[in-house]
């Protein structure tokens, strides 16, 4: 028996859709993050379709989501093949977790939720990436990191409404 | 009896997950290399295609832009040289004719004329400033146009031989007699000569002006017997229609042809004009296909100038 309390107000997205929104935010990644980099920050299309994914079909399918969706990031970066695989699989089932744990579902703890789970995973990612060397590690996180975020979660929030519809 | 319970199932996928993602992680750096190309082409490869079409049709659209606009200006640049060297034989024309006349001649420009479908006056950029009055016969190096009738300073109405009230004393030149007449205008830009009863011509036959009247001198062409027919009203005279030597529409410069300014000081029935293609008219008495007297010291017999025997 679980303890976890079940949000009042369940995700209604249907499947098609959120297909929809993933192939969206696969293009977007390929086409429209670099022009859309500002400085160093720059959205993450990818990690907003498993955020959104994993709200919607919890721990599981946020596992799996993470998985098949860190292997495209892998593919895009070309280094370190499967570390967003690895990266992503923990994030979407720990999203997948907080929805089925957090009574709250209001848009603004989801735009929480997703720049927060995206620093945790440029944590894990920059982390791995820098093979313990502190200096590698800061140079990119401090100035990357939480503007990135940011961006992602506004970006999110947009894509959210023109795509999901809530 | 299933393998995990369902409160399970989540943490056994991730874990599951977890695992192919550190097995990849593990392999050795070219294997890894060449599975992340290999994933990356058929990941890339839709996106890649459409942005080669795309791109592809952009380039292709910018470059017929420029070839439409490099089009454009051939276009523009062909038309441009096309006036600029009909412009050029024109004037050239008209340069070496004015060389070759024994008489004073102005130069003008037509500025403007009536658009009519056949047009009756027009005016020139010659005035009362350059000693141009009205009366002055107008003519290019083909021919007869029309006369000055009325001055302005800088600016000339000229009445052309398609207008109604126009009439020219004229000279028909067969080939082994002379006929009088007058020239009238007829309908449609044609001109009729009016001639005795009495009087031979046949189609092809030139007409000048005969110097009589006091405007015309003597030998300007004025066109071509097209046909003879008999006055149908009255049956007194003998109408030939004539097809004009100077076409009015295409017409841009002109020459007016200044009084007194011949080398004897006179324009009017003793002068006679050799025009390029045409022999001196034979003066009373004189007679048709002999030797013809010069004006001017720089003039030529028929003959020898273009071979042509009237």
């Amino acid at each position: 028996m679980t303890n976890s309390i079940r949000p009042s107000n369940p995700q209604t997205v249907s499947p098609q859709r959120y297909a929809t929104f993933v192939v969206f935010c696969l293009l977007a990644a390929m086409v429209l993050e670099d022009p859309l980099a500002i400085g160093g920050a720059r959205p993450d299309f990818v990690f907003v379709a498993l955020t959104y994914g994993a709200l919607t079909w919890h721990a599981q399918a946020g596992a799996l989501l993470g998985f098949g969706l860190g292997l495209f990031r892998d593919a895009l970066v070309l280094s370190h093949f499967g570390l967003h695989a690895l990266g992503m699989t923990v994030l979407g089932y720990g999203l997948g977790k907080s929805r089925e744990t957090l009574y709250l579902t209001t848009p603004g703890v989801d735009l929480a939720l997703l720049a927060g789970g995206k620093l945790v995973l440029d944590v894990l990612i920059l982390g791995a990436a820098a093979s313990g060397s502190w200096e590698a590690f800061e140079a990119r996180f401090f100035w990357e990191s939480p503007l990135s975020a940011a961006y992602t979660a506004i970006i999110g929030g947009l894509c959210r409404r023109l795509f999901l519809g809530r | 009896m299933p393998l995990l319970p369902p409160d399970r199932r989540a943490e056994a996928v991730v874990i599951a997950c977890a695992a192919a993602s550190l097995v990849l992680l593990a392999l050795p750096d070219s294997r890894q290399d060449s599975l992340a190309r290999s994933v990356n082409h058929v990941v890339t490869l839709p996106v890649s295609r459409v942005r080669e079409v795309f791109s592809g049709y952009l380039r292709l659209r910018t470059e017929n832009a420029n070839l439409r606009r490099q089009l454009q200006e051939a276009r523009i640049e062909l038309s441009d040289s096309d006036i600029v060297r009909a412009q050029n034989q024109e004037l050239s024309a008209l340069l070496d004719f004015a060389d070759h006349l024994p008489v004073h001649l102005t130069a003008a420009r037509v500025i403007s004329r009536d658009f009519a479908t056949t047009p009756s006056v027009m005016i020139v950029d010659a005035g009362g400033t350059d000693n141009v009055t009205a009366g002055l016969p107008v003519v290019t190096d083909e021919g007869l146009v029309g006369k000055v009738v009325s001055v302005g300073p800088g600016t000339s109405e000229v009445m052309l031989y398609t207008h109604p009230d126009f009439s020219a004393s004229a000279l028909l030149l067969g080939g082994d007699h002379l006929e009088y007449g007058i020239v009238r205008p007829s309908a449609v830009g044609r001109l009729q000569l009016l001639l005795p009863l009495r009087a031979r011509s046949e189609p092809g036959d030139r007409i000048v002006t005969s110097g009589y009247g006091g405007v015309f001198p003597r030998g300007i062409p004025i066109g071509q017997v097209t046909a003879s027919q008999e006055d149908q009203r009255l049956g007194l005279q003998q109408i030939d229609l004539v097809e004009p030597v100077v076409d009015l529409g295409s017409l841009t410069a002109v020459f007016v042809l200044m009084r007194g300014s011949s080398p004897d000081g006179s324009a009017g029935d003793d002068l006679r004009l050799f025009w390029p293609g045409y022999a001196h008219p034979p003066m009373a008495g004189e007679r048709l296909g002999g030797r013809a007297s010069a004006v001017g010291g720089d003039s030529v017999t028929p003959a020898e100038a273009d071979g042509d025997s009237l």
